[in-house]
Order: structure tokens, then C-alpha cells, then sequence
């Protein structure tokens, strides 16, 4: 479970990223995070994750405080960048061993999910060599494969379709199901509108950093007492504001 | 040329050498102005020193009309700097900047692309220029009494000078890469590039010094100083020849034969640069398309390579490890500071490749080190060496600015600021040791250095290297220069870097010249400098896991 508290961020003091932001994020169920582009997606990713320090409010991942107890709390969650260029010169196995070693996940464990995640990603054949040859969409699979490797009760997932094949992107979306079933976090942000219409159990919409609708897309159906899509809603919602 | 100045713009733009740009998050611009004045206040009695040195000198070779060598010197140890330096500084941002790959699409003419990066380059030396022509330019002049003229031509000489010895870097350069981009594994082969075309460079250097040392013999030497007239300015050739008009134009700046040598000067300079032009638009884009083409097995993982990769380690050991694999893997990084620490034992070497005889009078040297006064003193050179060795190399002290904007991975994931802070120090100081290691080892193939003295010089040189690193991150994690768009920047551009050197040297050096000054025995120098640096290295520790922790927090991109 995610939960923030009246979360406030701004950017040199004037612009304001994230707005008294209050959220609570559920275990067993995936939550999308939807917003226009400088909605203050990343920024709250990024808030959550510990990458950047809120102004003011308070965020815990499963009870731990981020600020407060920060290691415990970044061992609860799996962070995947919007970005994924990153450890361009280690080999996809290195890289995999890293995070492996940085959660403890233990020697014959570790082996044993690389294989797997190696199949179900199609990644065999790449991860001798090192990540700078990968495309983007491999670099993308490489950074998932190492939040996976540690298994994490939390997922946090920035934009994580961008850039995956079909198979990885369905491969991608039945994993997240999965955890969800098993009684896991996943929450990720996304503007592709129908991923989240047919993935999510949740949404949270916000724009110019403040939330504007959560709830179940029952509750958001019947909220704005239409029978349109997501994508209507989306506009008009974040049109109006 | 329109595009020319465009590009240089833009290039210009993300220069930001002393990173002062304010972040995001609105960084505090008074600690940029601190940054500077204390780098100024760092660097100003070296420049006061050489000034007065330039001008002390002209006294004393004024009595035999020879004051001339003061300018021949300047410009040949600046050329030659620069020379040497330039291929590490070309190589990285000719060949291995971000930038290339967005230019490269863009309709520009390879000479465009390098007239640019070259006009970037040269106001890089100029820094470099600054610090040791500047105040030998100006000691010559007050101490001359030279007119307005000299002045003049001074600083058009000085903004001209770097032209050459880039131009010869560049060339190299352009070969050695257009070479190697014929291989498949790109990145081993840029290393290897680097490697050879830094061989080239000392290789040249070394011949040209032999090669002036032979034709012009002790006697010859000193019939031409007793001739007076400057007549020492005359003899100038190798690959500076050009060097000989700057000094020429200089001694006669107020009459015509000062104006004609000026333009002869600038000529070649123009000359150089069409030539570079020219040979780079046919050699430039061989070397540089593909430039980031990695290479690929794309091979199914072996079960044993499973098992080899997946063996697990603890944190730190994980963490150093990261850190050491990128130092070697990415070839900016392992040029400037991994092969930095390892060319030392060169600068040993090279002597003895020009002038054999020099053997000999090691001999006496190695019985000095046996006595009582000569091992405190090489104890305490030793302490020095294993402090510059490592300052040099630059791993601690860009440690933070290396992250660039991935800096943010360093804070998801679950490893403590401390942990990092340690593992980037180890990192910087097994570079730092083993760059020691190679300096003494190959000291004692040439002196006989008696065992127990060995064992004395490592244990004072891990304080050393320890005290360097320390202090080289804290500096980093105060002023982190994380927004580059090529990795040269983050190590080499960085004033960090500068800065660690200047402390790292300022503080080993006051212990070291009491040493000596005061006559300390070996044993009281061993003592000096573990419990000096021993209290040092405990403080620095103690700051850098609380004070550099909160640093770190606040680090934001």
C-alpha cells in the first residue's frame, strides 16, 4: 500500500508540481496514474520513490516512511523509470546480478528467476551483451527484469508500455495482473488511455499537479453519469479545469 | 559560417565550466560564486609565483642578453602541455560526446562540426594558458618596461598559440580513430585508440627532445648563450617551430621585424587550420559514424556463465565493483582517470629513453636512500606521490558528477548514502593505489630501495590516498556537476577535479616541507605523517558520513 498525505512540491518555489496531493494507493489491485503531459505524473513517481523531496507532506509504502526510515521504505517497492537509459555499460546479466545483490535476493533464487524472466521477455540471446547495444524497447524490458528480480510487494511503473513489442507489452500487463492477484501494489502512470480502461482496477487522474478523480471506473461512470469512454471523460475532465 | 557560429553557440551554451547554472530546484547561486573565488584564490599564488619568477628570471638573464628564454620557455612548456593534453581532450569530444549523435543528422559538413568543436576546444586551453603563459606574458612585460605593442601582440600570440599543438592532437587523433572504427568491439578499440595515440604523443615528445638535445651539443649550448642577442631564441625547431616567430615577434615588438614575425606566426596558424580543415573533412566522418555502434554477440547465456555472474556478493563489494566496471568500460573515464594514474611511471621511464647516462647517476641516489636523511625524505616524496597520484586521477573527487542526471537511481535504490559515499571512495583509492604501486615499482627497477623503507611508503601512502579521496568526494558532493551532455565534462571540465588537486597537494605538502625543512628522522617523519593523516582521514570520515550524507540527500536533478 502507497499512501500520501497532503504531498506538496513545486519547482523554484513557483511552479507547483504537485498540489495537496492525498492518495491511497491499495495492495491487491492496480491503480493508473492519468494525467496530460507536465501533469505531475514523474514528479509524484519521483516523490514517492525518494528520487526527489517533497516540500511538505507525507508519503509511507506499506507503513514505511520514506523520509523517516528511507532504506526500509525503498526495499518495499520496484522502480521503473520513464527512462530507461541507464548502467548502459554493464551487460544485461551484470546489471541484473547488481540489483540482485543491492535487495539480497539470494544466489540460487536469482538464477532461477533470470532464466525466467529471460524466457518470458525474450532476452536470452541479449544478456551477454551490454546495454548500450539494446534498443530501447530491450533497455526497457532490462530495467523491468531488474525490479522483478527482487521481487518487490510494491510496483511503482513510469510509463512502462513506452517502447515494448506487442508480446512484451502483453507479457508485461498479465505479470502485473498476476501480482495484483496475489495481493501486491501496482501502480503506474500511463496517457494511453485504453491500457488503462482495460487494466486498471483504479484510476487517478490529475493535472496541474492536483487530483481531479479518484475511484474504480464504476465509480467514474457513474460519477460523470456517462456511458463514454475513458478518453471522454479524460478530456472533459481535464479540458474543464 | 553562419552554421559554424551557430553550432559554436550552442556548444558554447553547455560549456558551464564551474557549474553554475542554478538546478531546478532553485540552487543557491552564492555557493557557484564561492566555487570561483576559491578557485581563483587556489590558483593565485601559483600565478603570482610564475610572474615573479618570470620577472626575477629576466633580471638575471638580462646580464647576459638572454632574457628571450623566459618567452621561449612559456610558449614551448605551454605548447607542449597543451599538445599532450589535447589528445585526451580532443579524442573525448571529437569522438565520444553525446552531442555527435545529434549532430550527425543535421546537414553540416564535417569541417563545420570540427571548426566548431574546435573553437570550443581552444577556449578550453585557454584556462590552461591562463595559468602559466598569462603571468609569464605580463612578469616579461612589467619587468621589460615593454610598450603598448608588446601587450598587443601578447595576448594575440597567446589567443593563437593553442592552434598548433591541437591541430598535431587532432590529426593523431582523427587517425588513430578512423583506424580503429574499422574493428567490431568499438569500445575496447577507442581504448586501445586512446592508448596508442597517447604513446604517439610521449613518443613524439621524446624524440623531439632527444632529437634537439643531440644537434645542439653542451658547447654549441653555451657559445650560442655567450653570443647574447637572444641568439637561444633562434634555435626553436621541432614541431613548435612556430614558437620562434612568438618569441621573435615579442623581443622586437616595436619594430618591424616584431610585426613581420607576428604575421609569419599567424600565417601558420591559419595555414594549420585550413590543413586541419581540409584533412578532416575527408577523415573526420571515417572515425566518427557508428561512433556508438557497441558491440553485439547476441548469444544464449551458458549455464556457467549463470553461475559466474550470479554468484551473490555483499552491498558494498556489489556497489565498488559497478563503480570500477564503469571507470573501465566507458573510454572517456578510463582515459582520463584510470590511464592518467598509470602513465606516471612514464615520466620515470622517458629520461632514461633520452638520455641513457642518467643511469649512472642513480647509483648515487640509491646509496643516499639507504642513509638516515635520504629514506625520511624519500618517505615523505613517496607520501607526496601517492597524494598526487590519486587527486590526479579524479575518481573521488567526480565521483557524483559522473552519475550526471542519473543521479536519481542512486536515490531509489535501497542502499544508504554512506554505503555509496564508500563505495565511490574505494573506488577512486584501489585506482589511486595501484597508480601508487605502478610509480614505485618502476622507481625501484631504476634505485635500489631497501625492503623496509617499501613496506614504510605503503602504509603511509593508503593515509595518502585515503586523505585525497575523502576529500575529493566531499568537494564533489558540495558542488556535483551533473548536467553534461558528454562525459569529458564530468571529469575532465570539472572544477572539482582542479580543486581536489590544489587542497590534496596544499595540505600533504605543508607536512612534507616541514619534513625535510626540520631535518625529521625517518622514523619521526613516519610518525608525522600516519598521525597527521590518520587524524585527518578519521575527521574527513566522520564529516563525510554526516555532513556528506546531507549532501547527498539534497542532491536534486
Amino acid at each position: 500500500m502507497i499512501e500520501l498525505i497532503n504531498v506538496n512540491k513545486s519547482y523554484s518555489g513557483i511552479v507547483k508540481a504537485v498540489d495537496d496531493l492525498t492518495l491511497t494507493i491499495p495492495e491487491g489491485q492496480i491503480t493508473g496514474f492519468l494525467g496530460p503531459n507536465g501533469a505531475g505524473k514523474t514528479t509524484t513517481i519521483k516523490i514517492i520513490t525518494g528520487v526527489l523531496n517533497a516540500d511538505s507532506g507525507s508519503i509511507t509504502i506499506n507503513g514505511k516512511n520514506i523520509r523517516e526510515n528511507p532504506l526500509e521504505a525503498k526495499r518495499q517497492f520496484g522502480y521503473v523509470p520513464d527512462n530507461p537509459d541507464m548502467f548502459l555499460r554493464l551487460k544485461g546479466m551484470e546489471y541484473l546480478n547488481f540489483m540482485a545483490d543491492i535487495y539480497n535476493v539470494p544466489a540460487e533464487l536469482r538464477r532461477e528467476r533470470i532464466k525466467g524472466l529471460a524466457e518470458s521477455f525474450e532476452m536470452e540471446a541479449a544478456l551477454t551483451d551490454q546495454i548500450q547495444s539494446y534498443s530501447h524497447g530491450m533497455r526497457q524490458k532490462i530495467v523491468i527484469m531488474g525490479v522483478l528480480i527482487h521481487d518487490p510487494s510494491v510496483w511503482i511503473l513510469d510509463e512502462p508500455m513506452t517502447g515494448l513489442d506487442p508480446k512484451s507489452s502483453f507479457t508485461l500487463k498479465e505479470m502485473m495482473k498476476t501480482q495484483a492477484a496475489a495481493g501486491k501494489t501496482v501502480f503506474f502512470s500511463t496517457h494511453v488511455l485504453e491500457v488503462a480502461e482495460k487494466l486498471c482496477d483504479r484510476v487517478a487522474i490529475i493535472n496541474k499537479g492536483k487530483l481531479l478523480f479518484y475511484g474504480t471506473m464504476e465509480e467514474m461512470r457513474e460519477n460523470f453519469r456517462s456511458n463514454g469512454s475513458l478518453e471522454k471523460i479524460f478530456l472533459e475532465l481535464t479540458e474543464n479545469e | 559560417m553562419n552554421r559554424y557560429m551557430v553550432l559554436t553557440g550552442v556548444m558554447l551554451k553547455n560549456f558551464n565550466l564551474l557549474n553554475l547554472r542554478p538546478g531546478k530546484s532553485g540552487k543557491n547561486p552564492i555557493r557557484g560564486i564561492l566555487l570561483s573565488l576559491l578557485i581563483f584564490a587556489a590558483f593565485l599564488p601559483m600565478i603570482l609565483g610564475i610572474g615573479s619568477l618570470a620577472m626575477v628570471g629576466y633580471e638575471v638573464l638580462f646580464e647576459i642578453r638572454q632574457e628571450g628564454l623566459i618567452l621561449v620557455t612559456g610558449f614551448s612548456i605551454s605548447s607542449l602541455t597543451i599538445f599532450f593534453f589535447g589528445i585526451f581532450y580532443v579524442m573525448s569530444v571529437f569522438y565520444f560526446s553525446k552531442d555527435i549523435e545529434s549532430l550527425l543528422p543535421l546537414p553540416l559538413k564535417p569541417s563545420e562540426i570540427l571548426a566548431a568543436k574546435f573553437t570550443v576546444a581552444m577556449l578550453y586551453e585557454y584556462l590552461t594558458e591562463a595559468i602559466f603563459l598569462g603571468p609569464i606574458l605580463i612578469g616579461y612585460g612589467i619587468a621589460s618596461k615593454a610598450g603598448l605593442l608588446y601587450y598587443l601582440y601578447g595576448t594575440l600570440l597567446f589567443l593563437a598559440l593553442p592552434v598548433l599543438p591541437l591541430v598535431y592532437a587532432s590529426a593523431i587523433s582523427m587517425l588513430v580513430m578512423g583506424f580503429t572504427n574499422l574493428a567490431k568491439n568499438k569500445d575496447r578499440f577507442r581504448i586501445a585508440g586512446g592508448i596508442t595515440a597517447m604513446f604517439l604523443a610521449v613518443g613524439i615528445n621524446a624524440f623531439v627532445t632527444k632529437l634537439t638535445s643531440s644537434t645542439t651539443s653542451a658547447l654549441e649550448l653555451q657559445k650560442l648563450l655567450e653570443q647574447g642577442n637572444n641568439s637561444y631564441a633562434e634555435i626553436i625547431s621541432g614541431i613548435f617551430f612556430s614558437n620562434r616567430f612568438a618569441v621573435l615577434a615579442l623581443l622586437n615588438s616595436e619594430v618591424l621585424k616584431g610585426f613581420v614575425n607576428l604575421a609569419l606566426f599567424m600565417l601558420i596558424c591559419m595555414l594549420f587550420v585550413i590543413l586541419f580543415l581540409s584533412f578532416g573533412e575527408g577523415v573526420y566522418y571515417k572515425g566518427v559514424v557508428g561512433i556508438s555502434e557497441a558491440s553485439v554477440k547476441r548469444k544464449k547465456f551458458s549455464e556457467t556463465e549463470l553461475e559466474r555472474y550470479g554468484r551473490q556478493k555483499p552491498v558494498l563489494r556489489a556497489y565498488t565493483i559497478k563503480e570500477l566496471k564503469l571507470l573501465f568500460r566507458t573510454p572517456v573515464y578510463f582515459m582520463n582517470c584510470v590511464l592518467t594514474s598509470l602513465i606516471f611511471p612514464l615520466f620515470i621511464i622517458l629520461p632514461f629513453i633520452v638520455q641513457p647516462d642518467a643511469m649512472k647517476e642513480l647509483q648515487g641516489l640509491s646509496i643516499y636512500l639507504s642513509g638516515e636523511r635520504g629514506s625520511a625524505i624519500a618517505l615523505a616524496a613517496a607520501f607526496g606521490i601517492s597524494v598526487f597520484v590519486t587527486s590526479t586521477n579524479g575518481i573521488a573527487a567526480s565521483a557524483i558528477s559522473r552519475e550526471g542526471t542519473n543521479i536519481f537511481v542512486c536515490k531509489y535504490l535501497p542502499v544508504s548514502y554512506k554505503t555509496q559515499i564508500t563505495a565511490k571512495v574505494l573506488s577512486g583509492m584501489s585506482i589511486g593505489m595501484v597508480g601508487t604501486l605502478s610509480m614505485l615499482l618502476t622507481a625501484s627497477v631504476f634505485i635500489t630501495v631497501p625492503a623496509y623503507l617499501m613496506r614504510l611508503i605503503v602504509v603511509v601512502s593508503i593515509f595518502g590516498i585515503a586523505f585525497s579521496s575523502f576529500a575529493g568526494i566531499l568537494i564533489d558532493l558540495n558542488f556535483p556537476k551533473l548536467i553534461w551532455d558528454n562525459e569529458q565534462k564530468a571529469v575532465k571540465q570539472n572544477f572539482n577535479v582542479v580543486l581536489n588537486m590544489l587542497v590534496s597537494v596544499l595540505v600533504a605538502g605543508i607536512p612534507i616541507f616541514t619534513i625535510i625543512a626540520l631535518h625529521f628522522t625517518l622514523w619521526m617523519t613516519l610518525l608525522t605523517l600516519v598521525l597527521v593523516f590518520g587524524i585527518l582521514d578519521l575527521l574527513l570520515y566522520n564529516i563525510l558520513s554526516t555532513i556528506g550524507v546531507r549532501l547527498f540527500e539534497r542532491i536534486e536533478v
